[in-house]
């Protein structure tokens, strides 16, 4: 899943009730409000009278979402898709202001940050939904909301991107603290990008701010503002390695540029994002149909032909690993919504900018 | 035919005077433009965060934290060397195009056209290409050569952010110094030569002298663009460690978002541009350098004799840097399959361009939206700025003369904080423009509004009120003077006004960076987002494509309107 | 046609400013050319701009036959006045052909198209400008564009014809020509006519009635021949055909003393009144004397005698202008060329009673 740097955002990931522990609901039970077969074709039925659905999406490029919306139009002909794509900022600006003048127009609103989930839960603009597929999801995240009113939408990696050519794969996020990494570091700036204030979370709650960012600095590393600026300046040959999305990464190495990615042993940093249907969905039939779709097979298969990671576990992601079957870290949204703003005070002392 | 006087006639019905009507309109429209907005960043830099209720909080926070004052002093710094190195190359290439007899003159105004066209932020991508570090090209060349580790140049620095803006400033400067010295009749300076002066004496003590109001608002000019700068720095400084209030001012609006504190912070730039062109006026003020009116007598050019051609190389510095170099890069860069190996046979190709123009609907609605937003900002601010120039100076009513001071009032509001003031007016019942093409329009109109007022004022007090005054007393209502005398005779003006308005909103970023949303994306901030992700090569493309679509429109408009169309009135 | 009536007209520059024009009266007759006349800054601008209601009074009024037009509370705004003004700068429209800037007050008036083309080719064959209809003003010389105003002007057959300096841009000739234009036009239309001119001599010539101005108020009305002849005062005095003044005392009626005898003089004032009056004596009413009778003052030949000595004469070809000193003051002569008088000579000047007027002393 990749995002626009611009306005991408701080404060996003899942932190709510994580069942990963003994979960006292088995795995065949029904929850409320989750979707049976049956009820999919009638929701078909009944959303092809309403004609098509409208997905805002700050998960994807536009290419990406274009390809899902297409996959859907394939699956299920007579609905069209009408797809708005921008940064989670933008269009929960967008939506907020909507809502304040009391317009509906979105159906399907799938946000990078799970705070905006939980401004617009308080709210009461969301439904509750469950798709029919949950339980193919990884099942820490199959409980983001204990309300269901919104469920994961999207799963993105932070792991250290690097140029094979000029660099062995590196092995540890401490890795990047060795002295010879001097001047070979790139990255974006957890103030601009969301993605990064997500890692440099992580790390803080890891490591301790002295113990590595302090230590970051000495090694000179570029700041740029988006997450994809570290890919981007390994592409070019500018600098050599860096904390990095996976998506793009992949995505140029297939294009055959001199770039490749490494999962760290200290952990991946896994940042997720949701996915809810609108309450006042001006086609609410539709709506549910296309947020069903989220948890299909074609649209996770869609996801890894763009390089992104698929929800369902039973569809291999473009590396060949598993989500589950990596080490990762996953920092809680009530630790985002407090640890943004204070990593990226600290990062203005530590780096100046 | 006898001439004798007809019977006393009835007035026509129906024809009362919708004149009042339009003036009212402008009026009425210029307070949505400006005052509103302005008036909502005050407001709004008092207010409580979330809760509502006044506070001067905002004032605090911005001010004594070190963290928000630095950047006040990186900007400062970076205005003061941008404007300084600005004038310091503009007055010399001045002199030399409107005064001496430099071979190829007009193929260098030429360029510099180029470079005033030219979005600074387009440059400065051009720059990274060629002078990144490790990746840019001129580094990989001087490296290769002196098989050092890397090239020399670092374009992510201070010295790199002042190079590229000052670069693109230097049209200011130029135009308005290259105005002044042509209006400047020989004479004066054959007066000083008649005795015993030597041309070096000659031109310090003057031409210099007499230039200098010029030079001095060349280099205002110059230092509040780069203080309201956003682009430029946002590539190059924030690498260098670097924030500037522009920088600053967009991370107050990321998540989350702290539109007060955004607002307080804001307000002193717009105190320091006041600051600044007040005391340009006070230091023109005292000197009574009236620019010799209308085309002051012969202009012999002076000869250079054999300095002609080393100075034609060291004129040819500037543009060389501004426009060959860049434009090359990102020729050649829009050109290739992976930017980053080069304009090689086996990288060259097309595929952007197709992709650009026929395969991305996004590009493609981006540039007709940046087309059609520029004509439209262009369109309103030609006619409010005309029916208020025309207000302000037949003083229609008492305090007309306000009116005009509102039109320039966006002068001294850096774009990026007027975008503010106007998402915060307009973001919110009752009037919820965000996210439509109207903001965007709003936004061009108000930012260009006085440099089309001030055109357009010079304009209208040149023409005879008398010529107006005679169809009134033909019985024209001063709508129909102004429709069938004034317009007509000021078309030229008018055409000109409208392109020194259209063509700043299609390389305009700042202000649109706020205010833009995917279905009202511009070019530029379509460039914006693709250099986000890291796509240099459909950067490039886009920005030729910017380019390509300006130029074409300043050359027609050069050959319709003649050379000096360009010449920013100075304020 | 109009008779037009100022009354207690006032506007003043700014707030508390000075006075541009100072409660001002003036009645205009019905057909008649009244000249504004004064130097620059008495206010007979701001009048005709009062009158083509281009400004708004202070106080007073300006009233068109029956109708009040300016106020201090309303102005008929000029393009419902059917006054048509003549400017100074002609106004003519550069963007407009000679047909076009005529034919304009027509189609305001929205008539006809072959009215408007039949009044304009005529008006235009009145100011011989027919055969040039189709030049722009670009191409036409001074003295055409102002015709095109003129034709322009009477075209629309307006109630009053403002006149603004029409002729101060135009050389001598030209000048001589156009003069007679407008008063060809005046004679065959009766429009009446309000004619500002710094030129005393225009005046005198174009208008029925000159109306002399100064600091915003009417120093004298009158025809060209009692503002000459009878000066109200020594400013009328000596702006109008340039005059000699000389400080006098009034000891009795018809008696002043000047320059240390007694003259008689014509004027009468108030029989009781005494003290400082000014005297006013035309340079070509004094001639000189013959040489040999010594006595100064009244002689009982209806002449007075004065003696002075000569600072300077000028050959003027058609006379000699001549610099006298009398010892307290000094005038101006004018004589035939045949008087040649060294510069230095002693000489004696009669005037006579009838040429020696006295003014309020100013």
């Amino acid at each position: 899943m990749t995002t626009r740097g611009t306005f991408v955002r701080s404060a996003a990931a899942v932190g709510a009730a994580s069942l990963a522990a003994g979960a006292p609901l088995g795995a065949l039970a029904r929850r409320k409000n989750q979707v049976t077969d049956a009820d999919v074709s009638k929701l078909y039925d009944a959303a092809k009278k309403e004609g098509k659905v409208v997905w805002w999406t700050g998960h994807y490029t536009q290419q990406a979402a274009e390809k899902i919306a297409a996959s859907f139009k394939k699956k299920y002909p007579g609905i069209d898709v009408e797809l708005l794509r921008q940064t989670g900022q933008v269009l929960f600006q967008r939506l907020t202001q909507d809502l304040k003048s009391n317009v509906h127009q979105v159906d399907v609103f799938a946000s990078t940050d799970e705070a905006h989930m939980t401004i617009l839960k308080k709210q009461n603009a969301l439904a509750q939904f469950v798709p029919g597929d949950i339980d193919k999801i990884q099942k820490e995240y199959q409980h983001l909301d204990p309300d269901d009113t919104y469920q994961l939408g999207d799963i993105a990696l932070m792991l250290i991107n690097y140029n094979p050519k000029k660099l062995p794969a590196p092995r540890h996020w401490n890795d990047l603290l060795d002295p010879r990494m001097k001047d070979l570091i790139s990255m974006g700036h957890p103030g601009f990008s969301g993605y990064v204030g997500n890692w440099v979370v992580a790390m803080n709650d890891k490591y301790g701010w002295d113990n590595y960012f302090k230590k970051l600095a000495a090694n000179n590393p570029k700041i740029g503002r988006s997450v994809f600026d570290c890919t981007t300046d390994i592409v070019s040959g500018e600098r050599v390695v860096g904390p990095g999305a996976d998506s793009l990464a992949l995505e140029r190495k297939a294009g055959g540029n001199s770039i490749a990615i490494a999962f760290p042993e200290d952990d991946t940093i896994l940042v997720t994002a949701p996915v809810t249907v609108m309450k006042e969905a001006p086609h609410p039939n539709a709506a549910r149909l296309f947020m069903n779709y989220y948890y299909s097979k074609e649209y996770s298969e869609t996801s890894v032909s763009t390089f992104n990671l698929p929800l369902r576990l039973d569809v291999a992601p473009a590396t060949g690993v598993r989500v589950d079957r990596i080490r990762t870290y996953h920092v809680k949204i009530e630790r985002l919504l407090v640890g943004i703003p204070e990593v990226t005070a600290k990062w203005r002392e530590t780096f100046n900018v | 035919m006898s001439l004798a006087a007809a019977p006393r006639r009835v007035e026509r019905a129906g024809s009362f005077d919708v004149g009042p009507i339009f003036f009212i309109g402008a009026v009425v429209v210029l307070a949505i433009l400006v005052i509103v907005p302005l008036a909502w960043l005050g407001v709004i830099s008092l207010q409580r965060v979330d809760v509502g209720g006044f506070t001067l909080g905002n004032y605090v926070d911005a001010f004594t934290k070190s963290i928000y004052l630095r950047p006040i002093i990186n900007s400062f710094v970076l205005a003061a060397s941008v404007a300084t190195i600005a004038a310091l190359l503009g007055t010399p290439l001045a002199w030399l195009i409107a005064r001496t007899n430099l071979p190829g003159r007009k193929g260098l105004r030429a360029l510099i056209t180029a470079a005033f066209v030219t979005p600074s932020f387009i440059g400065a991508e051009a720059w990274i290409l060629l002078a990144a570090p490790n990746s840019g090209w001129i580094n990989r060349a001087i490296a290769s050569f002196t098989h050092a580790s890397h090239g020399p140049l670092n374009i992510f620095s201070l010295g790199g952010a002042i190079f590229v803006m000052a670069l693109y400033n230097v049209p200011y400067t130029f135009t308005f110094v290259a105005g002044g010295l042509e209006l400047l009749p020989t004479e004066l300076e054959d007066a000083s030569s008649t005795l015993g002066a030597s041309a070096w004496r000659t031109m310090r003590s003057v031409t210099l002298p007499l230039v200098m109001p010029a030079i001095v608002a060349g280099f205002i000019m110059s230092f509040l663009e780069a203080l309201a700068e956003f682009g430029t720095p946002a590539f190059l400084l924030i690498p260098a460690r670097l924030q500037v209030v522009t920088t600053q001012l967009y991370l107050f609006f990321q998540f989350p978002v702290r539109t007060e504190l955004a607002a307080a912070y804001a307000m002193p730039l717009i105190g320091v541009t006041l600051g600044l062109l007040l005391l340009q006026r006070r230091i023109l003020g005292r000197r009574k350098y009236a620019v010799v009116g209308g085309k002051g007598g012969r202009r012999r050019l002076i000869d250079l004799g054999p300095w002609k051609w080393p100075l034609l190389g060291a004129a040819l510095i500037v543009p060389m840097c501004s426009v060959i170099l860049p434009y090359l890069a990102l020729l050649a860069t829009s050109l290739s399959h992976i930017w980053s190996e080069g304009p090689v046979p086996g990288n060259l190709t097309l595929y952007w361009y197709h992709w650009a123009i026929f395969d991305n609907a996004e590009t493609r609605r981006a540039i007709f939206h940046s087309l059609s937003y520029g004509a439209a900002a262009a369109t309103i601010a030609t006619i409010v700025g005309f029916l208020i120039a025309y207000t302000a100076n037949r003083r229609l009513f008492p305090g007309a003369g306000i009116l005009g001071i509102v039109c320039m009032a966006p002068f001294v509001v850096p774009g990026i904080v007027l975008a503010i003031g106007i998402y915060a007016a307009y973001s919110h019942p009752p009037l919820v423009l965000y996210g439509t093409a109207t903001i965007l329009i709003i936004a061009f109109t108000t930012r260009f509004l006085p440099i089309a007022y001030s055109n357009l004022n010079t304009m209208v007090a040149a023409v005879n009120a008398d010529l107006e005054n005679a169809a009134r007393t033909l019985g024209a209502t001063r709508l129909r003077a102004l429709r069938t005398i004034t317009a007509p005779l000021l078309r030229r003006g008018l055409l000109a006004s409208w392109l020194l308005v259209f063509i700043p909103s299609i390389r305009e970023l700042s202000s649109a960076i706020f205010l833009f949303t995917p279905r009202t994306a511009t070019m530029t901030t379509q460039i914006f987002d693709f250099t986000d992700a890291g796509n240099y090569e459909a950067v490039a493309t886009l920005a030729i494509l910017i380019l390509a679509i300006t130029i074409v429109i300043v050359s027609v408009a050069y050959r319709f309107l003649g050379k000096d169309f360009m010449e920013t009135t100075s304020t | 046609m109009a008779r037009i009536d100022i009354a207690g007209l006032t506007k003043a520059y700014g707030k508390n400013g000075a006075r541009a024009v100072d409660a001002i009266d003036l009645a205009i007759a019905d057909g008649e050319v009244m000249a504004l006349v004064g130097p620059s800054g008495c206010g007979k601008t701001t009048t005709l701009q009062l009158l083509a209601g281009f400004l708004k009074p202070d106080a007073g009024t300006i009233t068109v036959g029956d109708r009040v037009v300016s106020s201090a509370k309303h102005v008929v705004p000029p393009e419902k006045r059917r006054m048509s003004l003549i400017f100074q700068s002609y106004a003519v429209w550069p963007h407009k052909t000679v047909f076009e800037n005529v034919a304009y007050g027509l189609r305001v008036m929205r008539l006809g198209r072959s009215e408007i083309e039949d009044r304009t080719r005529e008006v235009l064959r009145s100011v011989r400008m027919a055969e040039l209809a189709d030049r722009y003003p670009s191409e036409l010389s001074g003295g055409q564009q102002q015709r095109v105003a003129l034709a322009r002007a009477v075209v629309v057959k307006p109630e009053t014809l403002l006149l603004d300096e029409p002729l101060s841009n135009l050389d001598a000739n030209l000048r001589e020509e156009m003069r007679f234009e407008i008063r060809r036009i005046h004679d065959a239309t009766g429009i009446t006519m309000v004619y500002v001119t710094h030129d005393q001599t225009e005046a005198m010539v174009a208008a029925d009635r000159i109306a002399l101005m100064r600091a915003g108020k009417i120093a004298q009305v009158g025809t060209a021949h009692d503002i000459y002849e009878k000066p109200a005062t020594a400013f009328v005095a000596t702006f109008v055909g340039g005059t000699n003044t000389i400080p006098a005392t009034l000891v009795e009626p018809h008696v002043v003393e000047v320059c240390g005898s007694r003259w008689r003089v014509r004027d009468d004032f108030d029989p009781a009144q005494r003290g400082p009056v000014t005297l006013c004596v035309r340079p070509h009413s004094v001639t000189f004397a013959a040489i040999g009778d010594d006595a100064v003052g009244y002689q009982e030949n209806g002449h007075n005698r004065l003696s002075g000595k000569v600072l300077r004469q000028v050959y003027l070809g058609d006379s000699r202008d001549y610099l006298i000193d009398l010892g307290q003051t000094q005038i101006r002569v004018s004589a035939p060329p045949s008087e040649d008088r060294s510069v230095g000579s002693t000489v004696h000047l009669d005037v006579a009673v009838e040429a020696c007027r006295i003014v309020p002393g100013d």
